[in-house]
């Protein structure tokens, strides 16, 4: 891995030990309380999809794709899986490429506003990642040396898998509307791509020409409630 | 502090994602540079050429001339390229193999097609010895050392 791809997972590391640090402290002024009943018992599900794939999708005519994500809690942890669909049609002076594939995501994701009467989240996490595609590509190049070539290449149900750092927020709107962003730092990818091509992009993961890549979703959510969550702790005075 | 946290990693992020546009130039690596050496002593050696290019397509890309190392293109549009060296003596040929997969880059650089894997297919040199076996984009690197 690239020395600054470890610098920036070596960043993130420092940025959660800083934030659980000064939760650390917040919590020293918190009643300590019996123990909650249940606490780990889920209180409510997430479901929402990415607005920026379906804005994408209306305003481009290069890209087609949707996404839908869910959360569940477990008090302070959540555990989320997406699950999407995208594809390009590209077109340069020399070549023509399109590509199409559904995706999933499975990861923990870890609140840092553990005490917020709305139950808004901020949070660090963790994805693993799979993808199934198939993409072509047509060229039609003038080499100065070489000549004209023209060749067609295809690859089909290529399968891939990656992992993700996530970080994002989820706010409550009004009663069970929510939103919210997650970013992804996108590493250690791994396809099973045949050798006449190299895979210019892929479902879920993104561009390939480098060993990582980032993504940004932004989700409209519905929140349903499962029960009623505990009562948050009482400060001290 | 959640909150400035928040939004500076939601900055970092969305400029670091905005810097990745590829560069176009030098996409190719499909250059291979030789040397020659004499057989006796691994010293440099100088190739008296009458005529060198390629067996097919038949292209001439040097005439009358001397080289102790010479930097060639390899035909990406296949798997093999085959070379001749026209010498007052004889004609010597040199046939490489290797891995060529093509890749979109993207739209305003086109395609680029990715070598790996090369290797000493055939040849009537005396001996040649493979010292890297990735072609490079731009001509400097030594991949191929043939002796005589």
């Amino acid at each position: 891995m690239m020395l600054n791809d470890m610098k920036l997972i070596l960043m993130i590391c420092v940025s959660i030990a800083c934030i659980e640090g000064s939760f650390a402290q917040a919590d020293e002024n918190i009643l300590k309380t019996d123990t909650v009943r249940n606490k780990y018992l889920p209180t409510g599900v997430r479901i929402g999809t990415d607005v920026l794939a379906l804005v994408r999708t209306r305003t481009g005519d290069d890209f087609h794709g949707w996404e839908l994500n869910s959360e569940v809690d477990f008090s302070r942890y959540f555990l989320a899986v997406d699950y999407g669909t995208w594809g390009w049609d590209l077109n340069s002076d020399s070549a023509s490429y399109s590509n199409s594939g559904d995706y999933w995501r499975a990861g923990i994701d870890v609140n840092f506003l553990k005490n917020d009467p709305d139950q808004n989240v901020f949070f660090l996490g963790a994805r693993y990642g799979r993808s199934v595609f198939a993409e072509s590509l047509e060229v039609a190049r003038f080499d100065p040396i070489w000549g004209l070539l023209t060749d067609d290449f295809y690859h089909s149900n290529v399968n891939a898998w990656w992992l993700e750092l996530t970080t994002g927020l989820r706010v409550k709107i009004w009663k069970m509307f929510w939103v919210g962003y997650t970013a992804r730092f996108k590493f250690a990818l791994t396809n099973e791509a045949t050798d006449e091509m190299l895979p210019h992009d892929i479902p879920g993961f993104g561009r390939t020409d480098k060993e990582t890549a980032w993504g940004f979703n932004y989700y409209v959510m519905l929140r349903l409630p499962l029960r009623k969550a505990p009562p948050p702790p009482v400060l001290k005075k | 502090m959640v909150k400035t946290t928040a939004w500076f990693l939601f900055f970092a992020i969305m400029t670091v994602a905005c810097l990745d546009e590829p560069d176009c130039y030098h996409l190719n690596n499909y250059v291979v540079g030789i040397s020659f050496k004499k057989l006796e002593d691994s010293s440099a050696d100088t190739l008296v050429l009458s005529a060198m290019g390629t067996v097919e397509p038949p292209l001439l890309f040097y005439t009358d001339t001397t080289f102790t190392k010479m930097f060639l293109p390899l035909n990406y549009f296949t798997d093999e390229t085959e070379f001749f060296f026209e010498t007052p003596d004889a004609i010597r040929f040199l046939r490489l193999g290797y891995l060529s997969k093509a890749q979109f880059v993207s739209e305003n650089c086109g395609e680029k097609f990715v070598l790996s894997e090369m290797r000493v297919l055939e040849h009537s040199f005396d001996s040649v010895r493979m010292v890297i076996d990735v072609p490079t984009s731009e001509a400097g690197a030594i991949h191929l050392e043939i002796f005589q």
